[in-house]
């Protein structure tokens, strides 16, 4: 789902929430004795229906498989530092590797499959691929001794901004990386 | 009883004292990122992290101070494990604020593995920092085995889990507050556990230069904060089964069959729904995360027929009197389950995806805390300042009804609207990337303002009369 879907279901659903206790509350005002017991097994049932077609309409649709039966056109190398993203389409292992990878232009070509190997050198990040009207189109954590691979293909060509998305010391805010994606 | 009037009596005091405090940090936070204040960033998040360690502090001990009050209806309560937790928070909660404000500690109320060896702080912060977490975790973990002994010594474990009761026997009677309370009692127990282990392990870092696996440290933190934070919110649904039914003058609440399995499920279930804090980790095992988004889902269904309906069903053509007490607890239950939807929404895998780490998860942490949780624990205070005092605080009705419901859903709706547009948490200026953020930011921290003052009207009134409870005894 994209953000302005899960914004409009989570108002909608606060709407009905609210109503229904509004609802409620104005009832109280006078007493009207019933029993709404009966009532109990339709809304149980309704919730289980609700979150039966949520989850399979979700479950199946996890990041972690992306693209998994493709081979991505490029990969590119990931590692953190605090406050900076060096990426690099050689892998980077060495503080020497780390350091030439600033020097390096990352360009992608649209509408190809890219995998991202990423991975932190001190503490953790959070690697999130800010799209050019200023929206996460994915993310993955970048976690000290671990490589986490994301595939992502990018329909939109444009200037990117990969933000650190983990809370990681004072210069949290400002640690960023940016590159671009070229049309063919 | 009267020990356990003026522990109660105290705890009201010092949570009350407290909150205002910690409110005015977040307001501070708030407008910083409007750009209406301009704090260092160190500034900024020393008060991110008292603020959340003080929020969750207090509402937690509330929450244990509510039901260890309450529990004297069904079984002999000692004050002692009360009075020691007491101490030992304040403890702990002292050596917070100076390892915070005086040594610079700045890693977020929870961290991560390996932040506190890199955040700069003074040498000795980190370790006094681990020792006030330590100290925390002793005291939670004495008071609640303390409360746990109490009901044992009354009821067997099956009997206090309400077995008996899922075979459809009436007898003998487990009332929902004792199952609710011995679930949550129970449930907690892990994040303790796993907070020790933490601590340990850090510690065997810092002294012994072991290093550390991340992934695992990830997985304990969370074990420990969001278990804490999700059995502090069933301490108050605990109460709310308690006083409830009463306020609107009805019978109290029986402990049906699928009121005795919705309870045990929840206990199992609550212990693996943090899976979903680490969804953005590819390499943890998948299936981890496929229960977590199933466990994240289930868990709030029983949830919601039994205890929403519960509450909706009692109200419903009761011709009750509304005062301050019960209206807590109403728009507590609302703001819960609202909170509850929108926490689910974001605890679907393909969803967190885009939402992982931005305003929406303190929009969603503050609907059910600041417009749930903490109202369960007014309502509490409220109904025991009525019982002790005669005073049912009617006055104040209107004024702190108003200003605190309008001030928190504005401010929880700042929250929304930012994070579904993709601005980051934890971050104390925002980046051009996100500059919409800011003015959502001055939005909530104005209307975080109301919030304020419903607040100190409320606590000025509070405080005076359970100051009278501990100087009389
Ligand atoms: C009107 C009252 C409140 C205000 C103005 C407020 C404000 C804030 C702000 C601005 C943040 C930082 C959000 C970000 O950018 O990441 C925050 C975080 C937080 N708040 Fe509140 N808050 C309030 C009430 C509460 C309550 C009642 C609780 C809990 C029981 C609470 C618990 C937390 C926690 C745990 C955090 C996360 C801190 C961290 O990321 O380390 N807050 N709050
Ligand atoms: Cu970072
Ligand atoms: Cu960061």
């Amino acid at each position: 789902m994209s953000q302005n879907t899960v914004l409009a279901l989570f108002l909608i659903g606060a709407f009905i929430i609210a109503a229904v206790f509004w609802l409620v509350w104005r009832s109280s005002h006078e007493a009207a004795p019933s029993s709404a017991e009966p009532l109990r097994r339709w809304v149980f049932l309704g919730l289980v229906v609700f979150a039966g077609i949520f989850t399979a309409l979700t479950l199946f649709r996890m990041p972690y498989f992306l693209y998994a039966d493709e081979i991505p056109a490029r990969v590119l190398h990931v590692a953190t530092r605090q406050f900076a993203f060096a990426i690099s389409e050689r892998p980077i292992e060495s503080d020497a590797d780390y350091a030439a990878a600033f020097a390096e232009k990352v360009q992608i070509p649209v509408g190809q499959v890219v995998e991202f190997r990423v991975t932190s050198f001190d503490v953790n990040h959070g690697f999130a691929l800010y799209a050019p009207n200023g929206r996460i189109v994915a993310q993955v954590q970048a976690m000290p001794g671990y490589m986490n691979r994301l595939r992502w293909r990018f329909d939109e060509p444009g200037e990117y901004v990969v933000q650190c998305l983990e809370y990681c010391g004072l210069a949290h805010a400002r640690m960023q990386a940016r590159f671009v994606v070229k049309g063919s | 009883m009267t020990a356990l009037n003026r522990i109660t009596a105290a705890w009201i005091v010092t949570v009350l004292l407290v909150f205002p405090i910690a409110i005015l940090f977040g307001i501070l936070m708030r407008l910083n990122q409007g750009n209406a204040l301009s704090l260092s960033s160190l500034t900024f998040y020393a008060l991110m992290t008292a603020h959340g360690l003080l929020m969750v502090g207090i509402w937690f001990s509330m929450a244990m101070a509510g039901v260890s009050y309450l529990l004297q209806r069904y079984v002999e309560v000692r004050t002692w494990p009360i009075t020691f937790g007491y101490v030992l928070t304040l403890v702990g909660v002292v050596l917070l604020l100076a390892a915070i404000f005086v040594g610079g500690l700045h890693t977020g109320w929870y961290f991560l593995y390996p932040l506190p060896f890199y955040a700069r702080t003074t040498s000795w912060a980190p370790p006094v920092f681990l020792l006030a977490l330590a100290s925390l975790g002793v005291a939670w973990l004495v008071w609640a085995l303390g409360l746990l002994m109490a009901i044992l010594r009354r009821y067997s474990l099956g009997q206090a889990l309400a077995w008996q009761h899922l075979t459809g026997k009436t007898e003998p009677e487990t009332p929902p507050f004792i199952l609710i309370t011995t679930t949550t009692l129970l449930g907690v127990l892990p994040a303790f556990v796993a907070a020790v282990v933490v601590i340990v392990l850090f510690a065997l870092e810092y002294w012994g230069g072991l290093k550390q696996d991340a992934l695992l440290m990830k997985n304990l933190t969370f074990i420990f904060g969001h278990t804490l934070v999700n059995e502090m919110l069933y301490f108050g649904i605990a109460t709310l089964y308690e006083l409830f039914p009463g306020l609107a003058g009805k019978p109290p609440y029986k402990t049906k069959p699928f009121v005795a399995l919705a309870w045990n499920l929840v206990l199992v279930v609550v212990w693996t729904a943090y899976f979903h804090h680490l969804y953005m980790d590819f390499v943890q095992p998948v299936v981890l995360q496929y229960i977590g988004q199933l466990a994240s889902w289930i868990a709030p269904i029983p949830a919601v027929a039994v205890t929403t309906f519960s509450v909706l069903a009692t109200v419903y053509g009761s011709g009750m009197k509304w005062w301050l007490a019960p209206t807590f607890f109403f728009t507590g239950v609302m703001f819960w389950i609202i909170g509850g939807f929108a926490a689910i929404l974001d605890a679907i895998v393909a969803n967190n995806f885009v939402l992982h780490n931005t305003l929406w998860v303190p929009a969603h942490f503050h609907t059910y805390n600041l417009l749930g949780n903490v109202l369960f624990s007014l309502g509490f205070i409220t109904w025991f300042v009525r019982e002790k005092s005669g005073d049912d605080s009617g006055r104040l009705y209107r004024p702190v009804a108003t200003l605190y419901l309008l001030g928190g859903t504005g401010f929880v709706f700042a929250f929304y609207i930012a994070g579904s547009a993709s601005v980051m948490r934890r971050v104390d200026k925002y980046p051009e990337l996100v500059s919409s953020g800011s003015l959502w930011a001055l939005i909530g921290g104005l209307f975080a303002i109301l919030v304020f003052a419903a607040t100190l009207l409320y606590v000025a009134h509070a405080i005076q009369r359970c100051w009278r409870i501990l100087a009389a005894s």
